[in-house]
């Protein structure tokens, strides 16, 4: 039995992509947008080499293996991470949106501080004052009797 | 620097931001200036490192080694990510 183990221990090989699991793994928690694409690749290829390991563990380095194990776990760890960091903010994102639009609905009901809404009701009352001005009935008498105040003033003068 | 685009669109820190000025902070010997913009440099340059010895010399417990110290500085950073945000 020894001699067949030693000999096994002698023909086992690196799983493929154990050392590159391992560097994506870890890669992952750097960036986090990064993380995520790096630690979904981490994960994809740790799959493939659990499916072959698992077809015949005693052809494959334990330590290799090893090492797969630690790269999924850190690929696992990276990607929530980074996906909850995106959840998080596109929660705030659209949290902040609907506040904003609610800040704006608000302003355009309660516009009073605004200044191009004061702008535009000076404006009106301007042209209904202009309006009055024009559409005033003009008593001829009133204006011949305030002529002749005016005259008497300045001839008092 | 490299910008991160999360903090240039939403105008928040992610999880990462501050690793540069910390690394600057730390390259020019400001110990606990790095530490306080990012504490989870120190643990992450370590796990770099181990992780590049660990590949060329093959230590025995060098995988638990390295998952150990990425949970922890996972968790630091969650932790540093919350306390920004509050």
């Amino acid at each position: 039995m020894e001699s067949i183990e030693s000999l096994s221990t002698k023909q086992q090989k690196k799983l493929p992509n154990a050392t590159a699991v391992l560097v994506l793994g870890i890669v992952s928690i750097v960036i986090c947008l990064l993380g995520f694409i790096t630690g979904t690749i981490a994960l994809v290829l740790a799959s493939r080499d659990l499916k072959e390991y698992r077809k015949n563990p005693a052809l494959y380095e334990e330590s290799s293996y090893k090492n797969l194990n630690a790269g999924r776990i850190c690929a696992i760890i990276g990607v929530c991470l980074s996906a909850l960091t995106i959840i998080f903010y596109t929660l705030y994102f659209i949290l902040m949106f609907n506040i904003l639009n609610k800040a704006i609905d608000f302003n355009k009901d309660n516009m009073h501080n605004n200044y191009e809404y004061l702008e535009d009701r000076l404006e009106e009352l301007e042209s209904e004052e202009y309006e009055e001005y024009n559409s005033r009935e003009i008593d001829l008498e009133d204006v011949e009797m305030e002529e002749i105040e005016v005259i008497e003033e300045f001839e008092e003068e | 620097m490299l910008e991160c685009s999360f903090k240039k669109y939403l105008g928040h820190d992610c999880l990462g931001c501050g690793a540069q000025r910390s690394f600057f902070e730390l390259m020019q010997g400001n110990f606990l200036e790095s530490l306080t913009l990012f504490p989870a440099l120190i643990p992450l340059l370590f796990i770099f490192v181990f992780l590049v010895l660990h590949l060329v010399f093959k230590f025995k417990h060098g995988a638990r080694v390295l998952i150990i110290s990425f949970s922890l500085s996972a968790f630091i950073m969650a932790f540093n990510f919350i306390l920004k945000l509050l």
